[in-house]
């Protein structure tokens, strides 16, 4: 089901919002190009993943414009979908070039997928595409909390420094690291619900951050063994977007 | 007797379990760890040698396919076929060689546990040979430059341009000792040729902060003809900062920079961040800061170089994503795809961004892939991570100023311990945050002709060792010069030699105090007030009659004063006219907006306006009809137009519409976003106050649609945060292709002397009556 707020996201791309695609292609590229490559393996290269660009995406809002995600399609497989057609189109047009004629028009189902066993989306992309949603949301956190404050929860959770070094670094005690952190932990929960809510179609994907352990318990209930599992679980994820940045931009470098 | 006996046997054999267990673990496990190694090593070396080796066999096959190919199409003459195979050719060769370097060299190398000699040459000196000067050079009249003659070439950039190491004729010595400019040796001419491939955007581009680059001492000379542009700067001859950081590494293993290896690269981007302040301090920003464009001289010294970016901080052009990625800031790319004026954000803070990921690709040998929230994993002290960590945050989180940072950098420098400097230690944690050290003239302007005395003025060293780059910081730090001392006139090697009061290692003296770079809020509330109270005069000005942009102030001359007040005549009469045939015929434009009802409009929502289709109904034409009523709303209202230039013929009609309904309302607009009512198709350049007000509108809003619930619940908390200085923020932005403009009205529960639903209500009724 759409909300407004994705409705009105959708909106920002389909006229053409080229920093909304900028905005989309930033936070779920590198998971997108890696699904790509893996289904590609061996029939396209890497150099022709990466040439997928906001640009390149921003061009085809006209696609856009005839996809319609309320018929039950998760973001995730909306936004493969699209990049499958640029990707698609970027490779016909290749040909086309080399053959001196007209491009044909894109389809979904596209040749070079022939070469991958599994053609549907996996857990593995899904898992991604949830890590880049967290990342999104830590992004937006960092815009919105104190630089000081936001650092301490860098040195704190994504870094994994003791408290004790934290506040012997900073000057300041291990109370108010405790303090601030607190309150940065709990904007970014709040953030979590609003980033996840924006990349979302299904009510099943809204759901994603309670099952991962996020926002599973109440405000009112929750014990400081929570917070230690949510500070767990966002350096788990945090790394391993990191990790998988690494790798995109080591294939770009290539 | 019998059981002592039986008690030593016990006694031994426990002994000699232990002993035997001690054995395996020491003696036999290590043992066939070595064995499982050896084994392990010796079938990477035969699959090494074996894949090579079948590599080598491939490309030697390919290489003989290619050849006939190549010269089969040079010999029909199909050129660019045989350039196309000539290419493969010569990526199979270098591939073969490559393998034959693997087998003959460095697996065995390897094998016999020498690996170290000869780790990484294959990378290593390629990347040299490539960066090397070379003899080409220029062929026919484009390549001839008067005054300089060619004596080698560098490898080209991204950017497409040729470059040239030029020697200077004697006249142009002469020439550049009038304009002030000593020391000038060996010259770079930078060449874009549309022969050669460069295109016209990019020339206007290169050539268009040259004048400011010039004053600054960063280009020597420039001619821009009909078919080619190129500009002269200094040669540094030196090699780029990327070299250099895999030299450290190189040097100080896999864990991560040694200390004198920090100290090194401490040095490079404090150099680095004192040239950026030279070129802030001008008045410019150099956009393209990365390790390719610092170049490290014989003597350790970096150069920033490669000014075809550079832009003036004042530019009214509108932001571009030129750049390069992982050293360009992403929030730079947002905002210009939202279309925001280079004057409307602070450019400085994009370069110290630059400079934050060339000081983490220091560190990391690596790029920041994850923007500001890329993690420094080797070692590195804790207060460096911090200086990364701040250049790299939020836009308006980070560095105030390349002065603030190169503060934390030299305390950093100068400590015995690097490791030791904690981030409480560093100025800008300090009370001092907001202070620049007074060496540097921060804000002052800068009355320099040359680019080099002004970096010598900052205390860059010239000589190379760590120990002058960090005396010249300490004698930075306490306001006095260094002094340089030719030791090889030569080479015109030279040193730095420091005052006699700062030596390595000694304390630095405290930076003496220097004004507050953030006025009070009480200043800042009289500052708006002021410039309100100028916009207002403006706006009345503009409301009663004529006047002369520019320079009213000068008198009238009689001739001309004649001719206004026929010309005023002459409008008059054609209004009447134009009046009554309006009263025969309906008006032109089709105000599809519902008349507001002005009591329950919400405190904030949006007014779709039409887009105007009858060219015959002129705006200009219809502002003279004002309705019986305008009222009147004392209030300071912000205008932030999100549409993008050049605005078209509808566009700039609404905008037009906005820009005098809110005029004839009475209100105070702020901001540049609209058309000037005095008929120019130009935009009006905001104060410096509006500007700031608009990015920090634009960056508090973020990517939030200006019609999301979000956004109403945002722009009320950033109009209570500046409540001193607006009341209300007016926002135009476009929906779409062929779609009209939206213009929402952000406003709190009370605006000046009245509530935010009457001016929701006043605006909306203004830019329907003026649209009319």
């Amino acid at each position: 089901m759409l909300t407004p707020v994705n409705m009105d996201f959708i909106g920002r791309l389909r006229a053409n919002d080229q920093s909304a695609w900028f905005e989309v292609w930033e936070t779920f590229g590198p998971v997108v190009r890696s699904q790509l490559s893996k289904w590609g393996k061996g029939r396209i290269g890497s150099q022709t993943v990466q040439d997928l660009s906001q640009e390149t995406l921003a061009a085809l809002s006209e696609s856009i414009e005839r996809f319609d995600p309320s018929r039950g399609a998760r973001f995730s497989t909306w936004l493969l979908a699209i990049a499958k057609h640029v990707l698609g189109d970027e490779l016909d047009r290749r040909h086309a070039q080399k053959r001196g004629g007209n491009k044909r028009a894109a389809e979904l189902d596209e040749s070079w997928m022939a070469s991958s066993t599994d053609p549907g989306v996996d857990a593995q992309y899904e898992a991604g595409v949830f890590r880049a949603k967290v990342e999104a949301a830590i992004r937006v956190v960092e815009k919105e909390t104190e630089f000081s404050d936001f650092a301490i929860f860098s040195m704190r959770v994504l870094e994994g420094k003791p408290g004790k070094e934290v506040a012997e670094a900073l000057g300041i005690s291990e109370p108010t690291v405790s303090r601030r952190l607190a309150k940065v932990r709990e904007v970014l929960r709040e953030r979590l619900v609003d980033v996840i809510r924006i990349y979302s179609f299904t009510e099943d994907e809204k759901d994603e951050a309670a099952r991962n352990g996020l926002l599973a318990t109440p405000k009112q209930e929750r014990s400081a063994a929570d917070d230690a599992l949510f500070d767990e679980a966002i350096c788990e994820i945090y790394h391993r977007q990191m990790d998988l940045r690494r790798q995109d931009q080591a294939a770009r470098l290539r | 007797m019998a059981a002592i006996e039986i008690l030593l046997i016990v006694l031994a054999g426990v002994v000699g379990l232990v002993l035997v267990v001690v054995l395996l673990t020491s003696v036999l496990v290590p043992l066939f760890r070595g064995i499982g190694f050896l084994i392990r090593h010796i079938f990477t070396f035969v699959g090494g040698m074996v894949m090579d080796s079948a590599r080598l066999i491939g490309s030697l096959v390919l290489t003989i396919l290619y050849v006939p190919l190549v010269l089969a199409n040079l010999v029909i003459g199909r050129f660019s076929a045989c350039g196309h195979y000539g290419r493969a050719l010569q990526h199979e060769l270098s591939g073969a060689g490559l393998c034959l370097y693997r087998v003959a060299l460095s697996h065995p190398l390897r094998l016999v546990g020498l690996h170290g000699l000869v780790e990484g040459v294959e990378k290593r000196l390629p990347e040299v040979m490539a960066n090397a000067p070379t003899r080409e050079l220029p062929a026919g009249r484009g390549g001839k430059f008067e005054g300089y003659s060619i004596v080698g070439s560098l490898a080209a950039g991204g950017s497409g341009a040729k470059l040239y190491i030029a020697q200077p004729s004697a006249a142009k010595f002469a020439a550049f000792q009038r304009d002030g400019i000593d020391h000038v040796g060996q010259v770079v001419i930078k060449t874009f040729s549309l022969k050669d491939g460069s295109s016209l955007p990019q020339i206007v581009r290169e050539s268009r902060s040259l004048d400011a680059a010039k004053k600054l001492g960063l280009i020597l000379d420039h001619e821009l003809t009909a078919d080619r542009f190129f500009y002269v700067m200094r040669y540094v001859p030196g090699e780029p900062l990327g070299m250099m950081t895999k030299r450290l590494h190189a040097s100080s293993g896999p864990g991560g920079l040694s200390p004198a290896a920090m100290q090194s690269g401490l040095g490079y981007v404090a150099d680095l961040v004192s040239t950026l302040s030279v070129y802030h301090r001008g008045g410019l920003w150099h956009k393209d800061v990365k390790p390719d464009n610092v170049i490290v001289d014989a003597s350790g010294r970096a150069h920033l170089v490669d000014f075809g970016l550079v832009s003036s901080l004042r530019s009214a052009m509108t932001l571009t994503t030129h750049g390069t990625e992982y050293f360009r800031d992403p929030e730079m790319v947002r905002l210009a795809l939202k279309g925001v004026k280079v004057h409307e954000v602070d450019g400085t803070r994009f370069d110290l961004y630059g400079a934050g990921s060339v000081l983490f690709s220091i560190i990391e040998e690596s790029f920041p892939a994850h923007g500001g929230l890329s993690q420094v994993t080797k070692r590195c002290p804790e207060a460096v991570k911090w200086i990364i960590r701040r250049a790299m945050a939020d836009y308006d989180k980070r560095y105030e100023s390349a002065a603030a940072m190169l503060a934390d950098l030299d305390v950093v420098r100068m400590a015995p311990d690097p490791f030791a400097v904690r981030p409480i230690d560093l100025p800008s944690m300090r009370a001092s945050a907001t202070r620049t050290p007074a060496s540097l003239g921060q804000g002052n302007p800068l009355p320099i002709p040359s680019f080099a005395a002004a970096v010598g003025a900052l205390g860059a060293s010239i000589g190379g060792a760590i120990k002058g780059a960090m005396d010249t910081a300490a004698a930075r730090a306490a306001g006095h010069g260094p002094q340089i001392r030719v030791t090889h006139w030569w080479t015109g090697r030279a040193e730095v030699v420091p005052p006699a009061d700062v030596r390595l290692g000694a304390t630095p003296p405290p930076l003496p105090a220097a004004p507050l770079i953030r006025r009070s809020a009480a200043e800042q509330l009289a500052s708006a007030r002021g410039r309100v109270e100028e916009a207002r005069a403006r706006i009345a000005s503009s409301r009663n009659g004529f006047h002369f942009r520019g320079a009213p102030q000068k008198p009238v001359n009689g001739g001309v004063g004649v001719a206004v007040a026929l010309m005023v005549v002459g409008l008059v009469a054609l209004n009447v006219f134009r009046t009554r045939q309006s009263e025969h015929s309906a008006p032109g434009i089709d105000v599809s907006t519902p008349a507001a009802d002005q009591g329950s409009l919400p405190s904030s929502g949006a007014i779709v306006l039409p887009v105007a289709t009858d060219e015959s109904a002129a705006f200009e034409s219809s502002v003279d009809n004002p309705p019986a009523t305008w009222p009147q709303v004392t209030a300071r209202v912000l205008v932030i137009n999100d549409v993008l230039q050049p605005w078209s013929g509808d566009s700039d009609k609404t905008l037009r519409a906005v820009s005098h309904g809110l005029s004839r309302v009475g209100v105070s607009a702020l901001g540049n976003a609209l058309p000037a009512n005095d008929g120019e198709n130009v935009e009006r350049i905001g104060e410096s106050g509006d500007i700031d007000l608009i990015a920090s509108a634009r960056l508090a809003l973020g990517q939030r649609p200006t019609d999301s619930p979000d956004a109403a619940a945002v722009m009320k908390r950033w109009l209570a945060e500046h409540s001193d200085q607006v009341e209300c923020v007016v926002w135009v932005s476009p929906q779409g292709k062929s779609q009209p403009l939206r213009v929402h009205v952000f406003g709190g529960a009370k605006i000046g002397d009245t509530d935010a639903a009457s001016l929701q209500a006043s605006v909306n009724q203004a830019v329907q009556s003026a649209s009319r």
